[in-house]
């Protein structure tokens, strides 16, 4: 979810960090607004029943491992 | 008679290294403790990480209509897609390609939104329905 640039700078950080997965491009931030985001960067968790969870910052391995785990 | 349970749990799995590839690349991203994008944490390509199509249930294989085609002729037919005056294989081959009836997923209201895609195309949240999902949210730096 790329927000605060173009779809020129989005490609370039995904194209330089070879992220690999789909990128939404949320210049004006109407998807961040949508889950209450402002900051970046953070993380939300849609669980299998709707359920949504927060994570403000950057994550570590095992938190990312934590988060993963509750998810499923 | 397909599984459903099954099925679920298949796609979900099919699904889980790719949200897990995904999941690495940002933390590896995020894990500089900057904003994303330092390239401290440059995260390592990997072909795995691309979102894969979720599995669809098999098409049944001990399908009805198409069974109800055998022998059948323009008066009469009920099997769906039929036309009239075809033959049997014909009916079978119409009858195959409808996929197993699968419970309707609800779409969470969170999930219910479309986005344009960096690089072109469209995001639909509601093909994530029912699975364990992560968004990243980030900018360029």
């Amino acid at each position: 979810m790329a927000w605060t640039g173009d779809d020129d700078s989005f490609q370039d950080f995904i194209d330089r960090h070879g992220v690999t997965f789909p990128n939404i491009s949320d210049g004006p931030g109407e998807v961040f607004n949508r889950f209450g985001i402002s900051y970046q960067p953070a993380l939300v968790i849609v669980g299998t029943d709707g359920s949504i969870e927060t994570v403000a910052g950057a994550v570590d391995d095992s938190l990312l491992e934590q988060i993963i785990t509750e998810a499923t | 008679m397909p599984d459903v349970t099954r099925s679920t749990s298949l796609r979900r799995s099919a699904r889980w290294p790719a949200l897990v590839a995904a999941l690495a690349l940002t933390a590896a991203a995020c894990s500089s403790g900057d904003d994303a994008g330092d390239g401290a944490g440059t995260p390592a390509a990997d072909p795995a990480a691309t979102a894969a199509p979720a599995a669809t249930t098999a098409p049944s294989t001990g399908d009805t209509a198409s069974d109800t085609a055998d022998g059948d002729t323009a008066t009469g037919d009920t099997a769906p897609g039929d036309t009239g005056g075809d033959t049997a294989t014909g009916d079978t081959a119409a009858a195959s390609t409808t996929p197993a009836t699968e419970a309707p997923v609800a779409v969470p209201a969170a999930l219910q939104f479309t986005a344009p895609l960096v690089g072109g195309g469209d995001f639909d949240g509601a093909e994530l329905a029912a699975k364990p999902t992560v968004f990243w949210f980030w900018a360029p730096t």
